[in-house]
């Protein structure tokens, strides 16, 4: 299988299902969130996302590093156009030979189509809005200082949460007894 | 900067490793997040001492833990591991 493929033919098979199931909000940018999506679902699921791209801190929260380059090489294979809407937002559509899903497993396929069905009603704001409280993003923008700082896909075992819970500090007094922590 | 674990630490994950396959993962991510960014866990009221909550996948859904570890400003050292109490 070659470098990239399988990006190339998610990408096309997210862009022709949003078309497909007309999508809320079916631009770049929703695109980019459901790569996002379904590539750390997968390693959350399988142990291994489901392409090789890897991910980087955007403002617009986790987006594949070679998401542009990929969307280039499929305009310039004839397998994708990206259609300029009235609100500039660009429209990925799938166009000519359609995606090659034998490079999915199954399981795979069940999953992408669950985040597509998850999120066929939402738009890329909110789809943007959840992404920045995703705490791997967060660690990784840093208010903007971490650009393009990677996002590893470990970042999907981090609990979301700011707060201690309170058997946490419960047990934390203990364990300062225990260890002679002075309080 | 390194990270540090006490045996307490390394017997809390000997216990817990065989029921979470991937536990290892996510304590090597702490300890990644950890070097680079020491106070990216949440402070508890012991001063130093921080817990850094982690979950993990399981058949059924997901199982939630805290790793507790101290920084002292210089060095992080992971002190226990402890399964979230419902």
């Amino acid at each position: 299988m070659g470098e990239k493929q399988k990006l190339h033919e998610l990408i096309l098979y997210v862009a022709q299902r949003m078309e497909q199931d007309q999508h809320v909000g079916r631009g770049r940018i929703k695109l980019a969130k459901l790569l996002w999506r379904c590539d750390f679902a997968a390693f959350w699921r399988f142990g291994q996302p489901i392409t090789e791209a890897q991910y980087q801190a955007d403002r617009l929260g986790p987006a594949p590093v070679d998401e542009l380059l990929a969307l280039r090489d499929l305009e310039n294979a004839g397998r994708l156009e990206l259609l300029n809407e009235w609100d500039q937002q660009q429209i990925p559509v799938a166009t000519g030979e359609p995606p090659n899903l034998d490079v999915f497993t199954a399981a795979e396929i069940a999953l992408v189509d669950d985040q597509l069905r998850r999120y066929q009603w939402v738009t890329a704001r909110t789809m943007v809005d959840e992404a920045h409280e995703f705490p791997g993003w967060i660690n990784a923008w840093r208010g903007g200082e971490g650009k393009h700082s990677p996002i590893r896909f470990e970042s999907v075992f981090w609990d979301n949460r700011t707060e201690l819970e309170p058997w946490e500090d419960e047990y934390a007094k203990v364990l300062a007894a225990e260890l002679g922590i002075s309080s | 900067m390194g990270v540090a674990k006490t045996d307490r630490f390394e017997k809390r994950v000997e216990e817990l490793d065989s029921d979470l396959s991937r536990l290892d993962e996510a304590i090597r991510f702490a300890e990644h997040q950890l070097s680079e960014f020491p106070t990216a866990g949440i402070p508890t009221s012991i001063p130093g001492l921080y817990s850094f909550p982690i979950r993990l996948p399981t058949r059924t859904g997901q199982v939630r833990l805290s790793i507790f570890y101290l920084y002292d400003g210089k060095d992080v050292r992971f002190m226990d591991l402890r399964p979230a109490e419902p």
